[in-house]
């Protein structure tokens, strides 16, 4: 019998593209709320990102994304609203993504492993990076942040009442 | 051990040694181009050096287009605008750069003006923003140091806009890196000092960072023992062919490496008293290289402790018991960098560059912003920072 040839399509990683739809919500919304309460992060906004400045977390090429804005001293969460923006953090693929938001792996090692790259000013992806470290500090547990960040913090009374703060009202509720 | 995942990339054919030179117009043919365009500064064509290049052309039927030698010392986007001009006007189809960082950044910045075809460079800056294949490249080093005929980064400043931008991308990368001794047998004493200790920083913050691997370890390795065994005679005696040959290598290798491995924190506080305080490249490695080993030797005490048998020698190596080992690498490089104070008056400490203390936070914050910070294997905050550049300016 003649072998048929036809183009083939791989299918959809349904899961994971849900897990990291799921995590962008949480990070968008974690970073809006730390941008509000945690001084460290105003700090880095304020020295580093400027005003009307745009941030774009997506999954390469046309993947889960996650937008952010600098307004007023703070980060806006723009959910999947941006297609482009001054700085765009892409992952290669959606396993690499999940990879990250499921906190197997820390963004030093993910860069250094190639798994994700930058388009735009470097010097304030870093401190996007640094914003980014301190919210994985509020929203994960110390067994999980100790594992991807090389230096985590101490997690005093300010940073705990942070913590509160975004997970009973910046996630839920988005302010 | 080997990393969980890692890549590597180096399609740079290397033509290594006597009359290499003389071998660029049959590269040139076999890339399909038969009028370059030489890109070059005005140090290197008084030197003579362009000279040799055009001689090499001789009963062959390439032409050189034009050759522009008023590249300035930090690459800019006026100046590479106005080359892509000159390639365009004169029927160019390929590209030669002739010097040191600042002409090979400078050629890689009119590489993607002509292929992009844009002159605005801002929107390709960044990591793997072009997608297109580049003119051929061809780059003739004169120092031996930036290793950029290896590597796949371009830093050009914007003065309008205050900022310098940076390009990596695979598409950088030259066609071919041509390492003729004659080529560097003017450069003086103090930049082949200054030049061969930003090749070992190189080599060992590629040995030692985040980023390293297997493949970049080989190269990396090789460069250091190059360094070690040849640049204290090409200081000394810079009409030693041999010696300068072998620094070249050196730079190339530690180019290759640190393309594949980047590098850390002797980079990013480097980038950041140049930008402060225009400290040159090759200088602020040599003042901060030891600083960056000690800072680390705690995290990557493994990969700095076998730096040992690279830099001191397989003997030192074995007698220096295992936890002495990276304590062992820094002072063997502080040995160094004391003798070429001796040879060649090389500042070993920021006060002896002349830079003000007072400008030590504005290093410190500026470094912050630096990529090359996050593959570094330790945090590097602003306290950090600091407390380093106190600790180097002494």
């Amino acid at each position: 019998m003649r072998k048929r040839y036809m183009p083939f399509r791989s299918g959809k990683k349904h899961f994971k593209t849900f897990v990291v739809k799921c995590v962008c919500f949480i990070l968008g919304r974690g970073l809006q709320a730390a941008s509000r309460v945690d001084a460290d992060v105003r700090r880095e906004i304020r020295e580093w990102i400027p005003e009307g400045f745009t941030i774009l977390f997506k999954v390469w090429p046309e993947g889960p994304r996650l937008g952010l804005e600098s307004r007023g001293g703070m980060l806006r969460f723009r959910g999947t609203s941006l297609d482009d923006a001054d700085l765009v953090i892409y992952f290669k693929n959606i396993d690499n993504a999940f990879m990250m938001f499921t906190a197997q792996m820390g963004v030093p090692q993910a860069f250094a492993e190639h798994r994700i790259f930058v388009k735009g000013d470097i010097s304030v992806s870093m401190s996007l990076i640094r914003c980014l470290n301190i919210v994985e500090t509020h929203l994960f547990p110390p067994i999980i942040y100790r594992r991807i960040l090389r230096r985590p913090p101490s997690m005093g009374l300010k940073k705990q009442f942070c913590r509160l703060y975004i997970y009973l009202v910046g996630i839920p509720i988005g302010i | 051990m080997l990393p969980s995942y890692y890549e590597f990339y180096n399609p740079v054919k290397i033509l290594s040694g006597n009359k290499a030179v003389e071998n660029i117009p049959f590269e040139l043919d076999q890339l399909g181009a038969r009028r370059p365009i030489i890109i070059t500064d005005r140090g290197v064509a008084g030197a003579g050096l362009v000279r040799i290049i055009e001689k090499a052309f001789a009963d062959t039927t390439l032409s050189i287009g034009a050759v522009y030698d008023e590249t300035p010392p930090d690459s800019s986007i006026e100046t590479v605008n106005t080359i892509a001009g000159i390639y365009r006007k004169t029927g160019c189809d390929s590209i030669i750069a002739v010097g040191g960082g600042s002409a090979i950044d400078t050629a890689k910045g009119v590489g993607i003006v002509i292929t992009e075809n844009s002159e605005d460079l801002m929107k390709f800056m960044g990591a793997e923003m072009l997608k297109k294949t580049m003119k051929p490249f061809i780059v003739v080093p004169t120092t031996s140091g930036t290793g950029s005929e290896c590597t796949l980064v371009a830093v050009i400043s914007n003065p309008a806009k205050n900022v310098k931008m940076a390009f990596t991308s695979y598409k950088l990368l030259p066609n071919v890196a041509v390492l003729d001794p004659r080529m560097t047998l003017t450069c003086p004493p103090k930049i082949t000092a200054a030049t061969g200790m930003d090749a070992l920083t190189h080599a060992m913050e590629g040995f030692y960072c985040n980023q390293k691997n297997p493949m970049s370890d080989a190269y990396a390795g090789a460069a250091i023992e190059l360094v070690r065994d040849n640049l204290v005679e090409a200081v000394k005696n810079g009409k030693n062919e041999n010696a300068r040959l072998a620094m070249a290598n050196a730079a190339c290798m530690a180019g290759t490496a640190f393309s594949n491995s980047m590098v850390g924190m002797v980079h990013g506080l480097g980038h950041a008293a140049g930008a402060v305080c225009h400290i040159p490249h090759g200088i602020a490695m040599s003042i901060f290289l030891p600083f960056g080993l000690e800072y680390n030797s705690v995290k990557a005490a493994d990969p700095i402790g076998r730096l040992l048998v690279h830099w001191g020698g397989f003997d030192e190596y074995m007698k220096t018991p295992v936890a002495q080992r990276p304590a062992r690498t820094v002072e063997l490089v502080r040995a160094m960098k004391d003798t070429l104070y001796g040879l060649c008056g090389l500042p070993r400490t920021l006060s002896e560059a002349g830079v003000p203390r007072e400008k030590l936070p504005e290093i410190a914050k500026t470094a912050t912003g630096d990529g090359s910070l996050l593959l570094n294997p330790e945090e590097l905050e602003y306290d950090d920072a600091l407390r380093v550049l106190n600790e180097a300016y002494a």
